[in-house]
Parts: C-alpha cells; structure tokens; sequence
C-alpha cells in the first residue's frame, strides 16, 4: 500500500475512535496531512503508527502507549489541551486551536494528582 | 544573548514549528533531532530531559538554563526576555 | 416487532467444542465474530475485530477475563466487551442462542 493510501486508511480507523472519545481530526488539513504521513512513516519503520512527538522507549508497554489515537491512554491530560500531544486530535468543542497549548506531562496536574 | 539548544523529532510538527519561531527571531540555535542520534546519544538525551523533569514528549528546548517542553511561543519570548534579536 | 429479515440465526459451532479460555473466530455468512466463554460459564459473540486498528482479536492472549488484542495491547471486558482505557469504546455484541447442543448466532443485530 503507498503511503497515500495508507494515510487515507488511517484516517478511516482513526476517526470512529477519536469520535467516541469526544475529538476530532485537527480543522487544518496541512496539520492533519503531515501528522498522517509522519505516522506513515513510523509505521512502516517500526511497525505501529506512533505518536510523531514522542519518543518510542525500550519497553513495549510504554510504546503501546503512544500509539495513535493515544488518547484513551493520556485522557485526563489531553482533555486539559484540548488537544493530543501531536494536535492531530483536538476537542469536539474547539473552534480556534490556534489558542491550544502544549502543556508539558509533568506540568499537568490531574484530579488524582493535585495538591 | 542566551543559549538555545533543542532537542526535537523529524516528524513532529510542533519542533518544526518550534525551529521556525526561532529562525524567524534570527536566534541562533543548536538543534538535535533525537530520532536520527545513534542509540548512546538518545540516552544522553533522554536522561538530560529525565534529569529537567521532563519525559519523552517533544521539542524540548533549553533557553540559558531554563528548559521548556513542548512548542509555547510566549514561553520562549520569556525566557529570552529584552535583547532577544540580538539587539 | 422485529421485522424477520433483520434477524438472521446461523448455526456456527458445536457448544461443547467452545473450550474455556480459547478465544475463538467463527464466519458465520462471512462474518468475523469472536466467541469467548466468559468467567461465569457464558459464551457471548463479540465482533472480531479491534475497534482501534481492525486486528483480529481471537488471535489475542486471555487473562482472566481481560482479552488483550494482539496488536496494540488494547485490553477488552470479555463480560461487557468494554474498552478497559475508554469504556465507550465497546466491541459490539452479537445475539447468541444454544439450541440442540449447537451455537447460533444473530448476525443482523450487533449492538454496540
């Protein structure tokens, strides 16, 4: 399969998913066409389409993790963003992401990790 | 001036971006791009992001000795405060 | 009432051939469904197939009642078939009878 029709794929199966966890493909198309290709990319080098933003690790568990959409594994954060750590996802309700930004993991603090 | 140094990702759109910001400034900068490094550099690095309190999410950039991760603009002019483009 | 062409029974497997623990993939009229006895002894048909990225999921490992897909590592409620991470993600459901020693499945109601 070539990578244009890989990414058109990608966009088929990722879609329903990110649906159902209340996102949506970024507005921008130019965005949302370098993230699938950078995924096309991955995926044939290393098997899985990963996140294109964070690093791959030595450890499976970890990797599984960053696995696009990774966001069922990074909900309470990436709510926060509005957006995933790449941006190819941004919240149902966003209509500006322009004005999303990138909080860093450990900056995050969710309900279980206040105080 | 301050340093700039960052660590990014080929396919990350954000470090693109992230290179860009500071290519626009003119602000020179020392960029290295952690997927292409060979294996002992890419624990050098992960361990110096480990060591700011940072994991494996990219750009991570070091202005002087402050470290930012992810792409936030108004972060960087911050840190680079009055001066930035080299005046 | 039902109309009765939206319900469509098909016989798929001897029930005493189902074994416990062994995720197993049948084609009734073509279609990839999964059959797992679950802990408490039931036998319900999921939709074979990983709602994440498609892989067949009677190829995954079982671990209690965790189905874990073999792909990715998404991990499934053989019970409710719930996404472990997400539970609005579900794999959907096929109605499943036994009549006759034999497993029969409705393959024109899946529910999500």
């Amino acid at each position: 399969m070539n990578a244009e029709a890989r990414k058109k794929a990608l966009r088929t199966l990722f879609a329903p998913v990110a649906d159902k966890l209340g996102y949506k493909f970024h507005p921008s198309e130019e965005d949302v066409d370098f993230l699938l290709e950078a995924e096309v990319s991955l995926e044939k080098r290393y098997g899985s389409p990963y996140c294109p933003c964070q690093a791959l690790s030595k450890e499976r568990a970890e990797n599984m993790k960053i696995v696009c959409p990774c966001i069922p594994f990074h909900r309470e954060h990436y709510d926060a963003m509005k957006r995933c750590w790449c941006g190819l996802f941004v919240h149902k309700d966003v209509t500006d992401p322009s004005k999303l930004k990138q909080i860093p993991p450990d900056k995050f603090k969710g309900p279980g990790k206040a105080g | 001036m301050k340093k700039v140094k960052m660590y990014t990702l080929s396919t990350c759109l954000w470090c693109k971006r992230t290179k860009q910001f500071f290519q626009d400034r003119n602000i020179p900068f020392e960029a290295v791009e952690y997927d292409k490094a060979d294996e002992a550099e890419q624990e050098r690095i992960m361990s110096e992001m480990r060591s700011k309190g940072c994991g494996g999410s990219f750009p991570f950039v070091c202005i002087g000795s402050d470290a930012v991760q992810g792409y936030d603009p108004d972060e960087f002019e911050r840190l680079l405060g009055p001066g930035k483009n080299g005046k | 009432m039902d109309d009765p062409a939206a319900c469509v029974w098909v016989r798929v497997m001897k029930a005493t051939d189902l074994r416990d623990g062994a995720p197993t993939a049948v084609f009734p009229k073509g279609l990839p469904v999964l059959l797992i006895r679950g802990g408490d002894g039931e036998v319900r048909a999921f939709a074979n197939r990983c709602p994440h990225m498609g892989c067949p999921l009677s190829r995954g490992s079982l671990d209690g009642h965790i189905l874990r897909c073999p792909c990715h590592d998404w991990r499934f409620d053989t019970g409710t078939g719930a996404f472990l991470d997400a539970p609005e993600i579900r794999l959907p459901r096929y109605e499943l009878k036994t009549s006759d020693g034999d497993i029969h499945i409705n393959i024109t109601k899946a529910a999500a």
